[in-house]
């Protein structure tokens, strides 16, 4: 808080009762410090075979972890294009549920879009992947149970961050200034040319960075995926969305189940899940960028 | 249909406005394959209805092909309808019309890439939409159109605003439809009350034609999530309003404050799994906790606590800048100051994002799957830095709702062994055992979430009388 008009305190006692408070609360913040750190050394530490062998000798291309070959390359790429694909499926229905949210809706439609996104963001992932399955892909597929795939996950993930992606934009369009609006409102435009055209361009970078946010938590989404994502893990890369596929989440999930095939090490599932972690923590810095660029741009126009 | 012919109509009532040859046409070729894709898809709903009829189905496993047919046709229905739009944007205004008719061949592009339907009828769509878009582009640098009215495009565009945003209230209705529909049936009291069976002896059952199928209870996975989750919270609601008291109210802007967000935010995009693997490691191995309701329950409050953290601070910055002034005024010291004048009025929303937080905690898997119980991480000894600290200790497993969701999914749910081996009755049989532990879950995350949006309402209108 700006704002610091307290008294200095006399009372020995109350000095050391109001530090005792500070201090409690500051620990309460420190753990997520030491949460995210000791994750991080965790997994490095538990995958440290596995991530020393991939820096140094090269990310192999194949992922057969019943022949021993440990290349989580194709893991890290279907990783990637399930993120991509995910958070356009999440953009194209978020971002107009944001515009509408933030300029267009009354009251009534409000009140009810409102608490459904809310209630979309805690929303059990098992109870969406296990609907997913008997109502999507078989749509997709023609009747094909098995038939699950990369575009399914698409669909599925990308509902499941639309709430993030919905949320956190439509801060972003109510943060920018009134006055913009009202001088392009003013000057006779309608609203809808105003949103195109000054409020969605001014808007623009609080916009990305949820839409990264949305990549960040379809990237390493579980369950879901774990449902639809097809059943045989494809050693190679494959961008046909409509084959089964493995990606990173789902394979540690899945594989280190049969005993048979991993023989009790989780090392290299570790090691991915480092990765995993490493792609999200980058995410997350980009997003840090963007929203400091944000705020510097708004305070320049301000 | 008769969009087509009302868009036929225009385009002819244009060329008999303007004698341009290129715009009838046009018409022609978007008219075309318009018609060609909606006899196709009304071929399919009307197929498999006429095959769900003569096929001596029971009605419930009928409706459900049904319904995954239906969905399949609008899919299919969603090229005649975008083809319905640019004839009519293209007899209106040749810009737009353009612009779709290209989008259009992209569409055709990728159906035909991904096989959605017959090949060779996509490939005549396709040919005559790109002949379409060229005939539109030669038409669009023809005349120099100015367009639409920006009010009428403000019309559509709001439209299309509000069925996207329509789509979230309508995957949530659909899924708890889904779920009622099949998980109903098995729901009594004593599924609610009774010990567990396990799902080979459900099989049987099925398969052997039983009378009356009895698939057991789910008592002591209902009381594992909520032991697990009252570990969880009871970690993560003290902790997670302490921080958010700090951030909001102490935290001066420095490095170290900047990092805490940076970590929070990070904890709060975490994967799952990384948070279940990472518990796996501290709580079950190092702390020597094994595989327990504890063990579960830490992991999940690392999951909760950002979620905790972000809406109690956002509660707690919304109450005014003056109410603390005035406490300071009175002479107040900064703790007074908190505790009397900025916790009444954030409550509300404090206590609506936590208990959100809980109904989302009680749903979670991957977090739980290494820590509180279903799977064993035995790393040997010589593997990994933290290999040999602790004990690899996995007595207390926990049972978990989400935990035998999971079961019976691999156990009996499709492409399981026990459900290809048995008739489409039988199969469907099976799959309803799972949705019925689902619709519990559905029941309690949703009576969670319902209450915490209530007693936001009540809690705001009793808070703003109080102050």
């Amino acid at each position: 808080m700006e704002y610091r008009g307290e008294k200095p305190i006399k009372n020995r006692t109350q000095y050391i009762q109001e530090r005792a408070v500070q201090i409690t609360f500051f620990i309460c913040a420190a753990v997520s410090i030491v949460a995210v750190f000791s994750i991080f050394f965790s997994l490095f530490a538990e995958g440290y075979p596995f991530i020393s062998n991939w820096f140094l000798n090269g990310f192999g291309m194949h992922w057969l972890p019943h022949a021993g070959q440990y290349g989580p390359t194709p893991l890290i790429i279907n990783t990637l294009y399930a993120g991509v694909g995910c958070t356009i499926v999440a953009a194209i229905i978020g971002v107009p549920t944001a515009i509408y949210l933030a300029e267009f809706a009354d009251n009534r439609l409000r009140n009810i879009i409102k608490p459904c996104l809310e209630i979309l963001t805690g929303f059990p992932s098992v109870i969406i992947g296990v609907v997913a399955v008997f109502t999507l892909t078989p749509a997709l597929f023609a009747g094909n149970l098995r038939g699950t795939g990369m575009f399914a996950v698409w669909i599925v993930v990308g509902i499941m961050s639309l709430p993030t992606v919905a949320t956190i934009s439509e801060d972003a369009i109510k943060a920018v200034p009134r006055e913009l609006k009202e001088a392009s409102l003013g000057l006779g435009a309608t609203r809808w040319q105003t949103m195109t055209r000054v409020i969605i361009p001014a808007a623009m970078s609080g916009i990305l960075a949820a839409i990264i946010l949305g990549m960040g938590s379809a990237v390493g989404e579980t369950m879901a995926a774990f449902f639809v994502a097809g059943v045989v893990g494809i050693p190679g890369v494959t961008l046909n969305p409509f084959q089964s596929t493995a990606l990173i989440p789902v394979a540690i999930l899945r594989e280190s189940a049969s005993d048979a095939g991993v023989g009790g090490n989780m090392a290299p599932y570790f090691a991915l899940g480092f990765i995993l972690f490493f792609i999200v923590g980058a995410l997350n810095l980009a997003i840090r960028r963007l929203s400091k660029e944000s705020l510097a741009a708004s305070t320049k126009k301000g | 249909m008769e969009f087509f012919l009302l868009s036929w109509m225009s385009q002819l009532r244009n060329y008999i406005k303007t004698r341009d040859r290129s715009s009838i046409l046009a018409g022609a070729l978007i008219f075309i394959p318009g018609i060609v894709f909606a006899v196709f898809a009304l071929y399919q709903i009307i197929m498999p209805i006429n095959e769900y009829v003569i096929s001596g189905m029971p009605w419930d496993a009928r409706f459900n092909d049904m319904l995954s047919g239906i969905l399949l046709n609008i899919i299919l229905f969603v090229p005649p309808i975008i083809m319905f739009v640019a004839a009519y944007l293209q007899a209106e205004s040749n810009k737009l019309g353009f612009k779709i008719c290209f989008v259009l061949s992209i569409g055709f592009l990728c159906g035909l890439v991904f096989n959605l339907a017959d090949p060779t009828l996509l490939i005549i769509c396709m040919f005559f939409g790109i002949l379409a878009t060229l005939v539109g582009f030669e038409e669009s640098k023809k005349n120099k159109c100015k367009g639409y009215s920006p009010i009428v495009i403000e019309k559509v565009a709001v439209l299309g605003l509000r069925l996207s945003s329509i789509i979230s209230i309508l995957v949530i209705a659909g899924l708890v439809f889904y779920v009622v529909i099949r998980g109903a049936g098995f729901l009594s009291w004593e599924f609610l009350t009774a010990d567990a069976m396990a799902p080979i002896d459900i099989a049987d059952q099925i398969m052997g034609n039983f009378e009356s199928v009895s698939i057991g209870g789910i008592r002591d996975f209902i009381l594992g999530s909520l032991i697990i989750v009252g570990y969880c919270e009871a970690i993560a609601i003290p902790v997670g309003i302490g921080a958010a008291i700090y951030l909001s109210e102490y935290a001066p802007k420095n490095k170290v404050v900047e990092v805490i967000r940076f970590c929070i935010e990070t904890l709060a995009g975490a994967p799952s799994i990384v948070i279940g693997l990472f518990g796996a490691v501290y709580f079950v191995r190092m702390m020597g906790m094994g595989l327990s309701a504890a063990a579960g329950g830490l992991a999940l409050a690392l999951m909760t606590l950002p979620w905790n953290i972000r809406t109690t601070e956002e509660a707690m910055r919304a109450v005014p800048q003056a109410y603390r002034e005035a406490a300071y005024a009175l002479g107040a010291t900064k703790w007074q100051m908190i505790k009397k004048t900025v916790l009444l009025p954030a409550s509300p929303g404090a206590i609506t994002g936590i208990t959100l937080g809980f109904g989302a905690a009680i749903g979670e898997t991957a977090v739980l799957v290494y820590t509180a119980g279903q799977r064993v991480i035995s790393l040997p000894d010589n593997i990994g830095l933290l290999g040999k600290i602790g004990t690899s200790g996995h007595s207390q497993a926990m049972t978990y709702l989400t935990e035998w969701i999971m079961n019976m999914f691999t156990k009996l749910g499709p492409g399981s062994l026990y459900n290809g081996r048995g008739t489409a009755e039988q199969a469907w049989l099976m799959e309803n055992v799972m949705f019925s532990g689902t619709l519990v879950l559905l029941i309690i995350f949703f009576g969670i979430s319902i209450a915490a949006l209530i007693l936001r309402n009540y809690l705001v209108k009793k808070t703003r009388g109080a102050t």
